[in-house]
């Protein structure tokens, strides 16, 4: 029966993948057909959306490596995860279709995504109430809402207030806080060293992470003692 | 689609960028405490300390 669930379970994982790279084949297709090689573009108007699909594309592959990463340690009981997964995947489609037309909806399909991911988590933790990686899941399902009310407002705002067209400097902004939200989420987490860890934090060593980590250990310590 | 919009304000898009960036880092610091308030965080400091003596 175990052997059957495990051969499932491959299956199941050879289909989100063959999705992903469907996904992920699409955004690089788009990307030439609607960027590279079209005339009717401006310079400034390319390099808008290839800094913005390099993003996204950077936010997919890093949200696909911590899942699968969880996934092979905590491997599917039901339908209900990967089921979550293939809507994600979808949802990774729409936010690089947004990215290629232009549009600020893109972040309405990240927002979604985040969700999706706090949802899985909690099942995740259902299946596996003894998980070695029950704080990283736990921080996955408290952390990421709180994501998503801050991702609606600054997309409120940029769609209301900044313009509703993306520019470089929207996408620059963009660049900036994925990287700060990556940043912060590997700052909130211990990980191991090498491979098993995932991609990390851009343009920062692991060293330096856990070094500003101690001092948050050491002043929220002193707090508490208090 | 240029570097700025016809209608673009640099007050506004400066706005943006910090309350962003704020909002991201109080994104941090309202798990924490959400952590703190369900009494969790004791044991999550636990759990990144001895993390961290592994690595």
């Amino acid at each position: 029966m175990q052997e059957l669930e495990e051969k499932i379970n491959v299956a199941l994982l050879s289909f989100i993948d063959f999705l992903y790279a469907v996904v992920f084949g699409l955004i690089v297709s788009e990307l030439f057909d609607e960027v590279f090689l079209v005339t009717n573009k401006t310079f400034l108007e390319k390099i808008t959306i290839f800094l913005l699909a390099l993003g996204v594309f950077y936010f997919l592959m890093w949200d696909w490596l911590h899942g699968r990463l969880l996934t092979l340690k905590n491997p599917y009981k039901y339908y209900r995860r990967f089921f979550i997964e293939l809507v994600v995947a979808f949802c990774g489609y729409g936010a690089a279709l947004q990215v290629t037309k232009g549009s600020v909806l893109f972040l309405v399909y990240i927002i979604l995504i985040l969700l999706l991911g706090a949802v899985w988590a909690h099942w995740t933790i259902r299946e596996y109430p003894d998980s070695a990686d029950k704080v990283e899941l736990e921080h996955i399902r408290l952390y990421q809402p709180f994501q998503v009310i801050i991702g609606l407002v600054s997309a409120a705002y940029w769609y209301f207030f900044v313009g509703q067209k993306l520019t470089v400097l929207s996408a620059c902004a963009f660049l900036i806080f994925e990287w700060l939200f990556v940043l912060q989420y590997e700052f909130l987490l211990e990980r191991p060293s090498g491979i098993t860890a995932g991609p990390g934090v851009p343009f920062m060593n692991k060293r330096r992470i856990d070094k500003f980590r101690d001092y948050m250990l050491i002043f929220i310590r002193f707090f508490m003692r208090r | 689609m240029e570097l700025m919009d016809p209608g673009f304000n640099l007050i506004d898009y400066i706005i943006y960028l910090g309350l962003g960036e704020l909002g991201i880092i109080f994104g941090g610091v309202a798990y924490i405490l959400t952590l703190y308030w369900i009494g969790k965080l004791p044991s999550y400091l636990d759990w990144l300390e001895k993390g961290m003596k592994k690595s």
